[in-house]
């Protein structure tokens, strides 16, 4: 199996298969663009926004995804469910909410649109239920609105339309 | 400025070895490297790197709403495609709504992502009119607005919202003229428009009026005075009007039945699809009583009426829904079937009816079906008399047919003698199959030999009873069908069974049975009985039936 060797932000090099590499939108089109052929081992990929144990969780999670069929295309009116995590992905994703951020922007980075969905799914788990005052103590955000805009926000939802 | 421009000069310049090309395309499409460089510069300098251009002035708005963020994690992640992505994972408008109220960043980005339908009331006029002029707000709805609305310089509704989205207006009651007038000349983007309730009505034509609007709706419940409603029908213009619903209380008027007709009539190039609903709310005027509501009976009127019949003539209808006038038929009232009657292109026809005992309001079931066979798709018809299938015998495209009111009512008790001829004119391609006049047995095995549907209702015959065998007959035969109500006759023994049969069978539910206790099968006689059941083909299984 043809080998591409990804570097990480912090120099880390990991020999990755072709294949799972290309499930990188990112990694495919410089893979692409520069002309790097299946057996150019030697050609070092850098990654500057990904650090070295970002990039070895999203190594792991696209090995264990290599065979999933490719995901659909983006359709916004499409139902969109965060309960259908697998199971593998949900244990997988136990992890400090700093590293699910890191993996999140990895994810974004590198446009892995399975791993940045589950991702993603996985932060609006977080988020439904809560109140706004319990989603800024979970994410660190300060509140930054006035009383004023505030309660007209509060007054501008009450007619949002029901879906 | 200077060092900005070099630090990006620098990095977009040719480099040799991959590393740097890579580089390169991450710094000209990456906000994050703009961060980076924005970090080193004053607040002032930040504020002319704002001037430079429209993306670079987005790129330090953005940079500037994350500087209120303390974690340096979600720092980052508020990336607005990112958090756009995970709101998109909210299900609800209400949970996309609640984190508008985390944080101004998290509002910016998700306030795209939900439709705002707010009621414009007294009350609430200033919340309104204030709304953040980026929100959706796609539908407007007005009640009990007394107070007058502010204009702008153009006579129009002075707001903070964007007019330009406002798709679609609904007046409620309590709405008078003046504040009517302003709001439908203030949205000209809507596409659609209600009154529900209303009881005044503005005309407000001119060229570049509704230039949009493609669907009005009228619900007008009685209680007011008819003449604002009167000249509305009769003046009102919309040049690309396609849906048109009028659902008006019916008061003995002449004048308001020939109007409602006239609108009609006057949009006869746009028109696509008519519902006209003129039927008296819970009451029931026999024909004799027309002499009271003839009131106005003009040469000129009969004129108006022939000009409006010819103009229907060149209606292209889709789908037309009328539910008649009980004394439709009789002296001045035959614009709904001249308007049913002229139509040769409808794809769907919906109609209900009244009808007096003696039947004679002949509605033109024959003409009407025979006219549209090419096209229709989608048939719901009353039926006080003998339907006859080869009525129905071209029609190609049938998918569903409906006689009658087969959820009960009242024609099955006063119309019981009516009968379908010719059940093997029926197209085979049918998938919906819905009637309240009664089938034989022989009629009914010839539909669950020849059709495959996915919805059957029927009524059998009083003479021919049936049994669990009959019932697991059709669901043997019957291999697309994922609804099944009849109601027939039987003996209490094979209600019971049957009951026990559905219960214990995986795969089928029933959602109401019923045996022969109320008023309704009292009138059909004896020993009736009705089910109501749904097959989940994925579950249930024929071989365990046979």
């Amino acid at each position: 199996m043809p080998v591409v060797r990804l570097q990480s932000v912090d120099g880390e090099v990991f020999p990755v298969d072709v294949e799972i590499a290309r499930m990188s939108f990112a990694i495919r089109n410089m893979l692409d663009d520069l002309g790097v052929q299946d057996n150019d081992a030697e050609e070092v990929i850098p990654l500057p926004n990904v650090t070295g144990p970002i990039l070895r969780k999203v190594i792991e999670w696209c090995t264990h995804h290599k065979d999933d069929p490719p995901p659909p295309e983006e359709d916004d009116t499409r139902e969109k469910r965060t309960d259908d995590i697998p199971a593998w992905d949900q244990e997988f994703l136990r992890v400090d909410q700093a590293v699910l951020f890191d993996i999140i922007l990895a994810a974004n980075y590198l446009d892995i649109k399975g791993l940045l969905d589950v991702t993603c799914k996985t932060v609006a788990n977080m988020i439904k239920g809560k109140t706004p005052e319990e989603i800024r103590k979970l994410f660190n955000i300060k509140n930054d609105f006035t009383p004023a805009e505030e309660e007209q926000i509060r007054k501008e939802n009450e007619w949002c339309e029901e879906k | 400025m200077e060092e900005v421009v070099k630090i990006l000069n620098d990095a977009i310049s040719p480099c040799p070895n991959t590393y740097h090309r890579l580089n390169h395309l991450s710094i000209a499409n990456d906000e994050r490297t703009m961060r980076k460089i924005l970090h080193y510069l004053s607040f002032e300098d930040v504020r002319q790197c704002r001037l430079v251009c429209k993306k670079w002035q987005a790129s330090v708005d953005s940079f500037l709403s994350t500087l209120t963020m303390t974690s340096p994690f979600l720092r980052d992640l508020v990336l607005e495609p990112v958090v756009d992505r995970i709101a998109s994972f909210l299900e609800t408008s209400r949970e996309q709504c609640k984190c508008r109220l985390v944080c101004r960043k998290f509002n910016f980005i998700v306030k795209h992502r939900v439709d705002f339908v707010p009621c414009l009331t007294d009350r609430t006029r200033l919340a309104v009119l204030s709304m953040d002029e980026e929100l959706r707000i796609t539908q407007l709805r007005i009640k009990d607005l007394y107070l007058i609305l502010p204009l702008d310089s153009n006579g129009e509704l002075q707001c903070n919202f964007n007019r330009r989205l406002v798709q679609s207006l609904v007046f409620y009651e309590g709405v008078p003229a003046s504040n009517k007038r302003i709001l439908l000349v203030s949205f000209p983007k809507m596409t659609e428009l209600s009154f529900l309730g209303s009881s005044s009505f503005v005309v407000c034509n001119g060229l570049d009026r509704f230039l949009y609007l493609k669907k009005l709706q009228l619900r007008v419940d009685g209680t007011g005075d008819s003449g604002s409603l009167l000249e509305f029908l009769g003046k009102a213009k919309f040049p690309v009007l396609e849906d048109a619903v009028l659902d008006l209380y019916f008061r003995r008027d002449i004048v308001l039945y020939f109007e409602a007709h006239h609108f009609i009539a006057n949009h006869w190039k746009t028109l696509k699809a008519v519902t006209l609903k003129l039927c008296p709310k819970y009451e029931y005027i026999p024909p004799d009583c027309l002499s009271d509501i003839v009131m106005v009976h003009t040469i000129s009127l009969l004129r108006q009426f022939q000009e409006v019949m010819k103009a229907f003539d060149t209606l292209e209808l889709e789908s037309l829904s009328i539910d008649f006038l009980p004394f439709e038929g009789t002296s001045l009232f035959y614009l709904s079937f001249a308007l049913a009657e002229s139509q040769q292109s409808l794809q769907r026809i919906s109609m209900r009816k009244e009808f007096s005992q003696s039947r004679e309001e002949l509605l033109p079931l024959d003409t009407i079906l025979l006219k549209n066979a090419v096209t229709l798709v989608d048939i719901n018809i009353p039926h006080p008399y003998n339907f006859d299938c080869t009525w129905i015998e071209g029609c190609d495209q049938l998918e569903t047919l409906c006689i009658g009111e087969t959820s009960g009512g009242r024609y099955q008790m006063m119309f019981s003698q009516s009968n379908i001829f010719t059940v093997t004119a029926i197209p085979l391609q049918i998938q919906k199959l819905k009637t309240s006049i009664r089938l034989t047995r022989d009629q009914v095995q010839w539909i669950i030999r020849n059709l495959q549907l996915i919805e059957f209702h029927f009524f059998g015959h009083q003479s021919d009873f049936y049994c669990l065998q009959d019932v697991k007959y059709i669901l043997c035969h019957q291999l697309k069908l994922n609804t099944l109500t009849f109601n027939c006759s039987m003996s209490c023994k094979h209600f019971l069974l049957i009951k026990e049969f559905i219960r214990s069978t995986k795969g089928i539910v029933c959602h109401d049975s019923v045996y022969g206790e109320e008023e309704f099968f009292v009138a059909l006689g004896d020993s009736r009985a009705k089910f109501n059941i749904s097959i989940d083909n994925s579950l249930f299984s024929r071989d365990a039936v046979r």
